[in-house]
Order: C-alpha cells, then structure tokens, then sequence
C-alpha cells in the first residue's frame, strides 16, 4: 500500500473535539489529507434506517457499483443482513463526518464477509455517498477493515470490481492485487494481507481500530445507546 | 504510417496510409452529383431517383432546415427507418453544418426522450409511424419543430394506392398533424423551400453526428463523430477493397441507416463512390431481401451474421428460387461470424463474406478480413492508418504480448473526439498512454496472434447481441424491471440461440404480497423498451444469487440457465 499520496492522519482519542460523551460509542477519528475529520465506528443493528436512507442518497452509479444492479430501495431483508452483524465473521466500519449540529453524520459503510468455504478468505465492500468521492475514504475504509481482518484469521481479501470503477481497483492494486475476469464487464480482485499493513495507518491507529472493533463483537461491552442494555 | 507487423497481411494494391481531402460529408454527394448526374443514386422498393434528383431534395430540404432556424452546430433528430428521406435527411442536415442524431426505429418514446433531450435536439425528422412516439416523448426536450414524413412518399404510384389502401392505417403510418402547431410535413415544407439553402462553410472537423451507444454499464453517450472520422472511415473501407468499381457497384442498404455501421459501410460509403444504393425499409422480411437481390442484381450486401444466416436458410434459397451470384463482397460486422454461415454464404454467391470489427466511437469500421487471405473466427487486421494494441484488462495501462488477451485499443482518423457532455467518460474511453498517442479503448477483449490477426475473445461491456447485431445492455432492462412495482430484484441475461445471437431472459424476484405473472412483466417492458430489448423469458426466484457482500451476479444467472438447458437436452 505504499504511496506517495498524503496519508490520514490519525487523532488520538484524547485530542478528539468535542470530547465524547461519558459512555459513549467509541469513534476512531481521523484527519484526511484535506482537513476533512472523518469517524469509523462498527455498523450495528440501530443503524438499519440510516443504511436505507443513505442508500437511497446514492447516485445510481454509486448503487450500481455496489450492488451490480440498478435496484432502487434496499429490501428490508437486505437492510437487515447489511446491519445484523455478528462483528466476527461479518464486519462493518461506518464512516460518517461531524454534521452541523454536532451529530454524526454517515457517509460510507466498509464491510468485509468472510467466505464460508475458506475461512482465511473475505469478500469485501465499500460505499462512499457520491459528495465524498475522491478524497480518499475509501482506502482509508479498506486499510481499516484490513487491520480488523488480519485480526480474525483473514489472509486475502477479494473483491468483485467492474472495470470501470476506477476507484476501488486502484486501491486494490495497491495492496498488490491480483485481478482475474469475472464476467463481462466485471473483475475479481484478490489481495493478500501483507504484515506490514499497520504501518500504512500507523500502530497507535491501528490498535485504536483493533480495540473500537473488539469492543463490538464483546457481548459484555453495552452500548450506551441500546435501551435493552442499559442500567 | 509506421510499418506493422500486420501490414504483410494487406491485399495487393492495399496502402498502408492514405491521403484525406479536406472534404466534409456534403462534398462527398456535391462531387457525385457533378460527376454521375444521370446514374441511379436510390432505388426503393422499385421508385428510382438519380444522383441529381437526390442533389436536387437535399438542397430543398436543407433549405428548409434553414427556414425552421437550424443553423451550424444545431443537433436535429433523426428518427427513421430506412427509405430515400432517411439519406436526404442526413445530407441536408450535414449541407448547412447541422449535427444529425440518429435514433434506432424500433425505439420507445422513453428511449427516444433520453436521446433528444441528452443531445438538445432542436428539430426532429420522423416517420409519420413515429409520430405518436414523438409527441410523448415532447415534454423535457427541447424540440421546437417535428417534421414528419410517411414512408410511402418515395413509392412508385401504383404502390403508394395500394399502400394507402390497405396497410397504411393498420401499420400505424397515418398520422394527423392537426393540433401540433410544431408539426409539419416533409413534403410540404420542401414544396414551400427555395431550391437551395444559404451557404454554410462546414470544415471536416465540425461534428457530423452524435451516435447513441450505451457504456460498460449501460448509460447511453452520445459519440461525437466529426465529417473528417466518417470520410476518413469510407476512404479507409475503399482502400481495402480496391476491386470495387466507381459508379458500377449496386449496395443493398439493408441495416438500419441509424447505426453507425450501416451509416457509414452502405450510405456514405456508396454515395462517396457514386455507388446504387438500393434502400430496404425492413431486413427482417428476409423474402423481401431476397427478392431485392436477385431483381437488383446487388453486387454489396453489407449485413451481420444472423442475417447472412436467415438469408442461406429460407426455404426459397434452399429451393434454389433466388439468383445471388450477383453478390461478391459482404462484410459483417457486429457479431462472430461462424464458419458454417460464412462458408454457406460463399458457396451460394460465389462470393465473399469477410467479418470486420467496429465500433460506434470509431465511426465504425477498425479491422477487416483482408479480402484474399482472411481468416475465420478473427476480426482480421487493423485498417489502414488504423493501429492497435492490447493492454491489460485491469488497469488497461500494460502492453500485452502476441497471444495473450487484453483489451483492445485503437487509434487512428475515424476515431471519435469524445462524447457528448461527458468529460469523464471521454477521458475514461480516450486515454494519453506513454507513446503520447490517444488510445480509443474499445472495452472488447482481444487477443491479437503473432502476425498481426486479432480475434475478439471477451466483452469488458455487459451486453446481450440480440438477433440482427442489436446490442442490448442488461441494465436497461433491469432498470425498467424494478419500475415495476412488485419487483424486488432483478437480473437480466442473455440466452445463447444459435451460434452468435442471444434471446434477453429476466429473473426476477417480486413481492410476496404482490403477486404477478410473467406476462405482466413482459408486457410492463413492451411498453418502455423497443422491442429487441424486451424479455423473452421471465423466471421468478426467490432470491437473486449475490456474493457475501450482496453484490448481485449475472453470471451464475447465465451458468445456471445452461447447466439446465444441457441437462434438459
């Protein structure tokens, strides 16, 4: 993943602004090269209406690229499989930004799958709402999910392309790739986690990512903001 | 240009390079007409004009273009099937530096929209069987004027009586204009013309034509296509055919006059060598076809494979009641040409069937089989001052070697300027590579062998080939599908009949609590999507078949269906 690019930058949880909330979900937050803060949290079964909203704030070629098909609504039952995770084998980063009025805001989901016959292998996706393109979320999104993947016994992450997103398959070249045809139009990417993938983000970042994650898959650690849970 | 390992390959008296005059398109008739004033320039369905007749109608109906207050650079909308007002709407539009955007007959009101509206169409030129469609399709364009003409205007006059009589109502060719103070009739409008139009200085690099096509993924661009690509793309066909006689050959104009291809290898291409161009309203009335050849003694049959297919097997052929020696070149297109129908093809006119390769971008025609030393199952070679190279399929940056697939690019005079609107997509399809040329990337696999053949093993672009090299893009039809309200996925594929063609098959899944037949869907599609594009087949599932992540896949769509059909054979 080496580039010349400028890198995020991540903000420690004790220089984040404004200071979270006691009890609050914890959000790793990081500085993107253009100054633009942006926040990754574990996706969970309270974010099924916000998925469906942002879905539909996709362009149609956004929606298209992530779901190879021009499908207008998102049907509950894929609602419900894209948020009712077990943090284990199915795993998802939201992103979102600071709105105006202080609430979290979210922009992007990055999600990877383990494949159920080979259980070093996952699948992954990523969605970035179109006003967020080009800034560089979506590799941030990927080296995310690929810190929280090595942790769980994943060596290769895959990913089915159309050629013609550009986008995703730079960052798949980056992470040295290899790319074989999939269909017309379409390409399977597969890139072996290197060892050296925390040094992209930086290892305070990445036990930042490793720790947020693990919290979400701990059955014991509540969310201040599920009722069932709280005290 | 620079010597290529293909060039070897070239028929004799075949140059490598070729000299282009600064002519625009409506030169090329100008020089016909002053050189070949009396020798037929149309023929249709038995009405005859000449070269001066035809001369004579542009200039009147350039003038009337004129009159409506279409000026240089002015896009007018070109809904027609085949017959002589097709060509005379083209050139008229192309003699005052009008821009001619082609829309395919068979086209939906929706579909026709999307092309006017995107192009900013001023005026559109229809058949009065379109009519109906134009007027829908009204509302969100910005079209000012609709001329309207009835295919039977350049019929013989017994024809036309008989036409009137019995077929114009039912085929939906009558159409009432009262009502529409933006409609008006050709033939009105031209009687009321001056003879000429005010002159307009039209150079080769103005835009001639915006030519819809659909992308990787479906979205129809519009293809700039200047007067120097589609001149250069005649003279570059001329050149590989050098056997072709000026004013002697009689072309079948068969394909529809709004695709790229026929456009170019049938219409301007006879017009620039003087050339009979003998214009049939409809190819799928293979009789008709057949008719017209062996009565016309038709020396050109430019056509694609599943016509060439539907010709060699009509019982009439088989029967030996058609005379089709007169034919010695086709070149097909659109298409992999099988042997068995080329070999067929060959043994019933004694002539010969070579397959080319193109694309709308490229005005067509990029390679063809050299005429003496073809080889079946390639596109053959790359025409003059035409180059190509492979690059790799992921990031097409990568020279690939002799043998090994890619995706093929091109570059040469025919190549388009871009598309309409669309800098993206333009900057995505015409890239700088490190030689400092830009490439054309087709988004066609391709392999090209060791002396310099390319074969065409692989589409980057999800397309269906439909019967008759009509391109039908999944999506399309998928985006209409999930229109309906019952519908919850859908994916669409193509089915393979035959050798080339695919018949388009829609899986779906609807509702539970709406309940709905497949002929209700289909009949849903009908409504929104021309005809070739519309399902033949409906099957409902209860899930589409997605990666982990939720990605749907049309392949295991398509690996299903034939894992079934080889069990069910």
């Amino acid at each position: 993943m080496s580039s010349d690019r400028p890198r995020p930058r991540f903000i420690p949880p004790a220089d984040v602004l404004p200071r979270p909330a006691p009890g609050e979900e914890p959000i790793v937050w990081f500085e993107m090269p253009g100054g633009l803060q942006v926040g990754l949290r574990p996706i969970h079964p309270d974010d099924r209406q916000a998925l469906m909203e942002g879905f539909q704030a996709l362009s149609e070629e956004s929606r298209y690229h992530r779901f190879l098909s021009p499908m207008p609504r998102l049907s509950d039952r894929q609602a419900r499989y894209l948020t009712e995770l077990d943090q284990i084998d199915h795993f998802a980063w939201g992103i979102g930004i600071r709105g105006d009025a202080g609430a979290i805001e979210g922009i992007g989901v990055a999600r990877y799958v383990r494949d159920t016959a080979d259980r070093t292998t996952a699948e992954v996706a990523v969605v970035i709402t179109d006003p967020y393109h080009g800034l560089g979320l979506g590799t941030l999104a990927v080296q995310a999910l690929a810190v929280v993947a090595a942790t769980r016994g994943i060596e290769v992450l895959t990913g089915y392309l159309l050629g013609d997103n550009k986008p995703m398959v730079r960052i798949f070249q980056g992470m040295g790739a290899t790319f074989t045809h999939a269909g017309p139009g379409l390409v399977r990417a597969e890139a072996v986690l290197q060892d050296d993938a925390p040094g992209t983000l930086g290892e305070e970042a990445c036990a930042e990512l490793i720790r947020v994650a693990g919290r979400a898959s701990h059955p014991s650690a509540p969310r201040s903001d599920d009722p069932d849970q709280r005290g | 240009m620079e010597e290529r390992i293909w060039h070897q390959h070239y028929d004799q008296g075949v140059p490598t390079s070729l000299e282009y005059p600064d002519l625009a398109l409506g030169d090329l008739l100008t020089k016909a007409v002053d050189r070949y004033p009396d020798r037929p320039a149309i023929r249709f369905m038995g009405s005859e004009m000449n070269y001066r007749q035809l001369g004579e109608a542009v200039d009147r109906f350039s003038a009337a273009l004129q009159g409506l207050g279409v000026v240089k650079g002015d896009r007018v909308s070109v809904f027609m099937a085949n017959c002589p007002q097709t060509v005379i709407a083209y050139e008229a539009i192309w003699r005052i530096g009008g821009v001619a955007v082609p829309s395919n007959p068979l086209y939906t009101a929706a579909e026709f929209a999307h092309q006017a509206a995107d192009s900013g169409s001023k005026v559109v030129i229809c058949l009065s069987m379109m009519y109906d469609r134009v007027l829908t399709a009204l509302p969100g364009t910005e079209l000012e004027h609709i001329v309207v003409t009835n295919i039977k205007e350049y019929f013989p006059p017994i024809l036309k009586v008989l036409f009137t009589l019995v077929k114009e109502k039912s085929g939906g060719h009558r159409a009432d204009l009262s009502g529409e103070p933006r409609a008006v009739w050709m033939r009105d409008l031209m009687a009321a013309a001056r003879p000429g139009p005010e002159p307009v200085s039209v150079r080769t690099d103005d835009l001639a034509v915006l030519m819809y096509t659909g992308g990787t993924t479906g979205v129809p661009k519009g293809v700039e296509l200047s007067h120097r690509n589609l001149m250069a793309n005649c003279r570059q066909l001329q050149a590989v055919s050098p056997g072709l006689r000026e004013a002697e050959e009689i072309m079948i104009s068969a394909l529809p006059l709004t695709h790229s291809y026929a456009m170019t290898v049938c219409m301007n291409h006879s017009i620039d060598r003087g050339y009979l161009q003998v214009i049939v309203p409809d190819a799928r009335d293979i009789k008709g076809l057949l008719e017209t050849i062996h009565k016309e003694r038709a020396t050109l049959l430019p056509g694609v494979p599943a016509l060439y297919s539907a010709l060699g097997n009509h019982p009439g052929v088989i029967a030996g009641k058609y005379d089709l020696t007169s034919v010695a070149q086709c070149v097909s297109g659109a298409a992999g040409l099988a042997p068995e129908v080329q070999r067929r093809f060959e043994e019933l006119t004694g002539g010969k069937v070579v397959e080319g390769y193109g694309l709308s971008e490229a005005s067509p025609v990029t390679h063809v089989n050299p005429l003496g030393g073809g080889r079946n199952g390639t596109i053959g070679v790359p025409m003059p001052d035409t180059d190509a190279i492979i690059v790799d399929e992921d990031a097409e940056a990568t020279l690939m070697a002799p043998g090994e697939r890619g995706v093929l690019c091109v570059r040469g005079p025919q190549v388009m300027a871009g598309y309409w609107n669309q800098p993206e997509e333009t900057a995505d399809t015409l890239r700088v590579h490190d030689d400092g040329h830009t490439w054309l990337h087709t988004g066609d696999v391709a392999v090209m062998s060791e002396d310099g053949f390319f074969t065409i093993v692989d589409r980057k672009k999800d397309m269906i080939l439909a019967a008759g090299g009509l391109n039908v893009y999944p999506r399309e039809v998928e985006d209409v599908l999930y229109e309906h309200p019952a519908v919850r996925e859908a994916g669409v594929i193509g089915v393979p009949i035959g050798s080339t063609d695919q018949r388009v098959k829609a899986f779906v899944v609807v509702d539970s609590e709406m309940p709905v037949e497949a002929q209700e869907l289909i009949d849903f599609c009908r409504e929104r999507l021309a005809r070739f594009k519309v399902p033949k087949h409906v099957e409902f599932l209860d899930e589409l078949p997605k990666t982990f992540v939720g990605k749907i896949l049309r392949r295991e769509l398509a690996a299903a269906e034939l894992l079934r059909e080889q069990q069910e054979s």
